[in-house]
């Protein structure tokens, strides 16, 4: 029994394709890579939508595009993140790492990343 | 009022270990919630019980007893407490009382630094991927929406069906609150060490619940390869010894996901409703004899 998947389910699935891949995808790949039951107009949708937010990079080829992730702000702040936990670990410790096993010294780091992230924020928000 | 809160204190004795066996013979989303609101309502009857054994002797004090105006020999003469076991029920209560107090507070903490950080992210997105090429890791952030977190390297080791898995497996954690089930139980057990046992089961049972919703959508044998795989290239040795009790969850939550899907059996549940009803009974019990005691040194 497959539940439906919402839209937002199926954009994940395919920025997480595009990461899985070696190289960049035409939408045809994408298709296989996530779903071969796909539509080809539902991907080539969630692939321009994931663009517009700039989560993707897209470069013609031939008539066609062909698309690769992007490491934008957004994952770059995911990145430090995740150094933050350096502590070792895996899917069954994931949750319980983030909420509550935090060391004093990762909480720390860890705030001062949140300000710094919130000062640029505000300098941003105030040349627009 | 001695012996009702003796019975209570043994109760909440009981539970934590009780309900520790137990969970694994339950479905995990019962399980779950068993322990995390048991384990709240016993902290908070053991709390109680404390409370109520240590009263009669704190109302003696020249103070409180002038405060509330009742006789001193009245109470004396009426309280079946031994003095220095009702000091030390009060010095119990307060260590306890300091604990949880204090687990609450850095929960907030970390809760509100989490919320803090998810803010700073757009909302627009669920999915973040984080470059790293060794690492295999994935972890739910919490929020309003809450978004998850994925290493590359284990979106490289995942085929489609795993991926799906994955995901799904994360979105479950964010859309059943996972991480206040744990908070909650972590709280009590701060406050009651006899729930330790509670706390313990409560991070596989959250586990287990997210593999058994992503299982629902992507099928068993998926959810089995992705833990596999993602379990499969663990850095060694964490720092804090998390790593031997992870891995082995990870054994037991994929031979959970091979076994057949657990099944509600509600005679399972009978022991701990029992013990929860009772704590609760016995606390009202002695509560009642308490008024009754300070009723009496009032007219006197």
């Amino acid at each position: 029994v497959r539940t439906r998947r919402g839209s937002g389910d199926l954009e994940s699935e395919v920025l997480a394709a595009l990461w899985a891949a070696e190289h960049p995808l035409t939408v045809g790949e994408v298709v296989e890579a996530v779903d071969a039951k796909l539509a080809h107009n539902t991907v080539h949708t969630i692939l321009t939508r994931l663009h517009a937010k700039g989560a993707v990079v897209r470069e013609p080829v031939g008539r066609a595009h062909v698309y690769s992730p992007l490491l934008d702000d957004a994952g770059l702040l995911a990145h430090r993140m995740h150094a933050v936990l350096d502590a070792g670990t895996d899917q069954a410790a994931v949750l319980s790492q983030f909420v509550g096993t935090l060391s004093p010294e990762q909480e720390t780091t860890l705030a001062r990343l949140v300000g710094r992230r919130r000062a640029r924020g505000r300098s941003r928000g105030e040349r627009a | 009022v001695t012996v009702a809160i003796f019975v209570c204190l043994a109760c909440a004795a009981a539970f934590g270990p009780t309900v520790a066996v137990l969970c694994r013979r339950l479905p995990p989303g019962i399980a779950t919630w068993l322990l995390s609101t048991g384990s709240v309502i016993s902290a908070a009857a053991t709390c109680t019980a404390l409370g109520l054994l240590s009263s009669p002797w704190l109302v003696q004090i020249p103070l409180v007893a002038d405060v509330g105006e009742w006789s001193r020999p009245a109470l004396a003469a009426g309280d079946p407490v031994f003095t220095p076991l009702a000091a030390a029920a009060a010095a119990i209560l307060a260590v306890s009382m300091a604990r949880g107090t204090s687990e609450a507070l850095r929960a907030v903490r970390r809760l509100t630094a989490i919320a803090r950080l998810v803010e700073t992210l757009p909302t627009d997105r669920e999915l973040y991927v984080v470059c790293d090429d060794q690492q295999r890791r994935a972890f739910a952030l919490p929020g309003r929406p809450g978004h998850i977190v994925v290493t590359s390297a284990l979106l490289k080791a995942l085929d489609a069906a795993e991926r799906r898995a994955l995901l799904a497996h994360e979105r479950a954690h964010l859309t059943r609150h996972h991480h206040l089930h744990l908070v909650a139980v972590r709280i009590a057990a701060a406050a009651s060490p006899l729930l330790s046992p509670a706390a313990r089961a409560a991070a596989l049972s959250c586990e287990r619940w997210a593999d058994e919703l992503a299982a629902t959508g992507v099928g068993r044998t998926a959810v089995a390869a992705a833990l596999t795989k993602a379990a499969g290239h663990l850095p060694a040795g964490g720092p804090n010894g998390s790593m031997a009790m992870a891995a082995s969850h990870v054994e037991e939550r994929v031979q959970a996901l091979y076994a057949p899907r657990p099944r509600v059996q509600s005679w399972r549940l009978l022991v701990p409703t029992l013990l929860l009803i009772s704590m609760l009974v016995c606390d009202g019990d002695a509560a009642a004899r308490l008024t009754h005691l300070l009723e009496f040194a009032e007219l006197h």
